[in-house]
């Protein structure tokens, strides 16, 4: 489920993954990067197989990255947050249109 | 004589055969030292890999790869463990650190000594193993010769201050190892070495003069193997740099009372008026990516934000393969309220710029030495007060020496060199505005001036030669404007959105765009823009 990220210590089927909620919104998601190119590739290969299956949010094989990760990756973490989201908890705003400019209808 | 003469003839020949069979001999003894080295690593690398640590080494849990368990946050860490490259010196003379880095240079000497040079962060320390009884064992000194080199390994082990300098590490002071780890193995045979991606053309053309043929990584090897080559000084370098220019922008102008705003690269038709823009479908309609946040920020102008601006991504689809231009790349965008005149906008080019020049060579200058190393440059030349020409000044001014423009045609790059060598024996600047462009090679937003329509309210600013930036003041009258995207070919139909923006009252107002990359390419002196953008998109290049 989350190809990027390290399994679990000590748990089989769990990767080491975590979010952060605020007032029961989503503001944060990050994981224990993965710097393995072996296992990399596996998991790949694993999401393949579930894109193959109908998954369609499974990531495609990325080449470059396993590449990179040959190279020396040291043990890495990060985490992501949507400044959206959290503009929107600031202002206690019950939808996302804290965006200057929401995605515009294209004109014909 | 006749037998002196004969003997010429064969000494001659001797010294030649000798001459030859000394080339050839030294040929085979390098030869045969190459193959020794390589079997003496393929012996270390079979030896650990045979090695059975717990029968054969007591001390064999001073060294190894470190299992991954280790690596999965087993142990919640004191970073104050740790000590960087950078901080070793004199001061911790006989005090024991923990190090991590990679391993830029691994010797073995011998069987019982190795050297290796670990890098964090551009800093670099020398590390020796060597056997010692019950604290080095031999099966520690192989390990550390059979590392890959630009591996992530830990050091730990106890510093030396040598009375002799260290040529080949920045910390004058070596750590004597007791234990060492291997936290992430690179593999044995790098696509491109370090020290070649790091090497100077100077360097290269001197090493040829004395008959020595060094390596040369072209740039597009570089491009393929990024995550190697921008672990060179200079990379480092131009990318900090590159950071700070970011940072000087956004200080600056906050500072100013502007407001940063972030618009969508997704839009419908094209903001430009040109043909050269990535086209997708957007859920079953049609759209492109922005050529700029032209339209947007025009729009927070009327949303009464005053002073905005913008650090986004840019996408052009022109075929221009050239050293200076990108399909996408990052621009640095400000649009603000105009009380008068578009000089108003030009003060704040000249302002901003000044600053940020100040600031790189304040804050910059091991980034900037790096770079020099490699690409030498002399350092920019800059007024503190920035020089303004009229574009018709710029022409008469090419004229003089020979070089016919169109009397209201673009510069092409050339004469926008020439113009910039002119201009430094001139005025001794290397930065300087060029402004009042003929309206017919401006964008239909740009305003015409007031006295003579067929020029405009419009500058391109220079650096060494180079545009780094366009600006100009907006139309802000929504007939007007429907008047001049028509007169340039473009559909007012597709930017109906933004031309109604100006019909609920609008200000005077007026901005530029700045190419991020440009900036660092120019200020830097390097030839080819691919060096200041991380991962390039060119007309070849997607990947990686």
């Amino acid at each position: 489920m989350s190809p990027l990220a390290k399994w679990h210590r000590s748990k089989p089927g769990l990767t080491e993954r975590f979010q952060l909620f605020v007032n029961k919104r989503e503001l944060c998601y990050a994981y224990t990067e993965l710097n393995d190119p072996v296992v990399q590739r596996q998991r790949f290969a694993e999401q393949l197989k579930d894109r193959q299956s109908g998954d369609d949010e499974a990531m495609a094989l990325d080449e470059t990255f396993c590449t990179a990760l040959e190279y020396g990756l040291p043990p890495t973490g990060g985490w992501g947050l949507g400044i959206d989201r959290f503009t929107m908890l600031l202002t206690d705003s019950q939808n996302i249109k804290v965006l200057l400019f929401p995605a515009m209808k294209p004109q014909d | 004589m006749s037998s002196s003469e004969s003997q010429d003839p064969a000494a001659a020949a001797a010294s030649s055969e000798a001459q030859v069979s000394k080339k050839a001999a030294k040929k085979e003894a390098a030869k045969l030292e190459k193959l020794r080295r390589r079997q003496e690593i393929a012996a270390a690398s079979a030896a650990t890999a045979n090695l059975s640590v717990d029968e054969e080494d007591p001390l064999g849990g001073n060294y190894g790869d470190v299992p991954l368990v280790e690596l999965q946050s087993k142990t919640p860490s004191d970073v104050g463990e740790w000590t960087r490259v950078e901080a070793l010196g004199g001061a911790l003379e006989n005090n024991s650190v923990l190090i991590r880095g990679r391993a830029q240079a691994i010797r073995p000497v011998g069987k019982k000594m190795a050297f290796l040079v670990i890098r964090e962060n551009g800093f670099t320390v020398q590390c020796l193993v060597q056997a010692q009884p019950d604290t080095v064992s031999a099966q520690m000194v192989k390990f550390a010769a059979a590392l890959s080199r630009e591996s992530i390994v830990d050091v730990e082990g106890v510093v030396s201050v040598p009375t002799a300098p260290i040529k080949g590490a920045t910390q004058q002071v070596e750590i004597q190892v007791r234990k060492l780890y291997c936290v992430s193995r690179a593999v044995p045979t790098l696509p491109i070495n370090l020290e070649d991606a790091a090497r100077s053309e100077v360097e290269i053309e001197k090493a040829l003069q004395a008959g020595e043929q060094l390596v040369r990584v072209n740039q597009d090897t570089r491009l393929n193997f990024r995550v190697l080559d921008v672990r060179t000084p200079a990379n480092q370098g131009i990318f900090r740099i590159q950071s700070q220019v970011g940072n000087a922008f956004r200080q600056f102008l906050v500072s100013q009372g502007f407001c940063e705003i972030h618009t969508p690269k997704l839009i419908a038709g094209s903001s430009e008026g040109g043909a050269a823009v990535f086209r997708l479908d957007y859920k079953g309609q049609p759209a492109c990516l922005a050529q700029s946040p032209q339209l947007h920020k025009q729009m927070s102008i009327c949303g009464d934000f005053g002073r905005v601006f913008e650090i986004g991504p840019v996408f052009r689809a022109e075929d221009s393969y050239t050293h200076r231009h990108l399909c996408e790349f990052t621009g640095l965008d400000v649009e603000m309220e105009i009380k008068k005149h578009y000089f108003e906008v030009m003060d704040l080019v000249d302002r901003l710029f000044v600053a940020m020049f100040d600031s790189l060579n304040q804050n910059c200058k091991k980034d900037l030495e790096a770079v020099g190393s490699q690409y030498p440059f002399e350092p920019l030349k800059y007024l503190r007060k920035t020089l303004r020409l009229t574009y018709e000044e710029g022409i008469q001014m090419l004229k003089d020496v020979g070089v016919e423009i169109e009397p209201y045609g673009d510069l092409n790059t050339e004469a926008e060199r020439k113009l910039g060598q002119l201009v430094l024996e001139k005025y001794g600047t290397e930065f300087y505005i060029l402004h009042r462009y003929p309206l017919a090679i401006r964008p239909f937003y740009t305003m015409p001036c007031y006295d003579n329509p067929a020029y405009s309210n419009s500058f391109d600013v220079f650096i060494r030669g180079e545009e780094i930036i366009s600006g100009a003041q907006r139309v802000h009258v929504p007939e007007f404007l429907e008047q001049r995207a028509a007169a340039c070919g473009i559909d007012v139909k597709t930017i109906s959105s933004y031309i109604d923006s100006f019909r609920y009252g609008a200000p005077p107002h007026g901005g530029f765009g700045v190419g991020l990359e440009r900036v660092v390419m120019l200020f830097c002196g390097l030839n080819n823009i691919r060096k200041t953008s991380l991962f390039p998109r060119d007309p070849l290049r997607i990947a990686p």
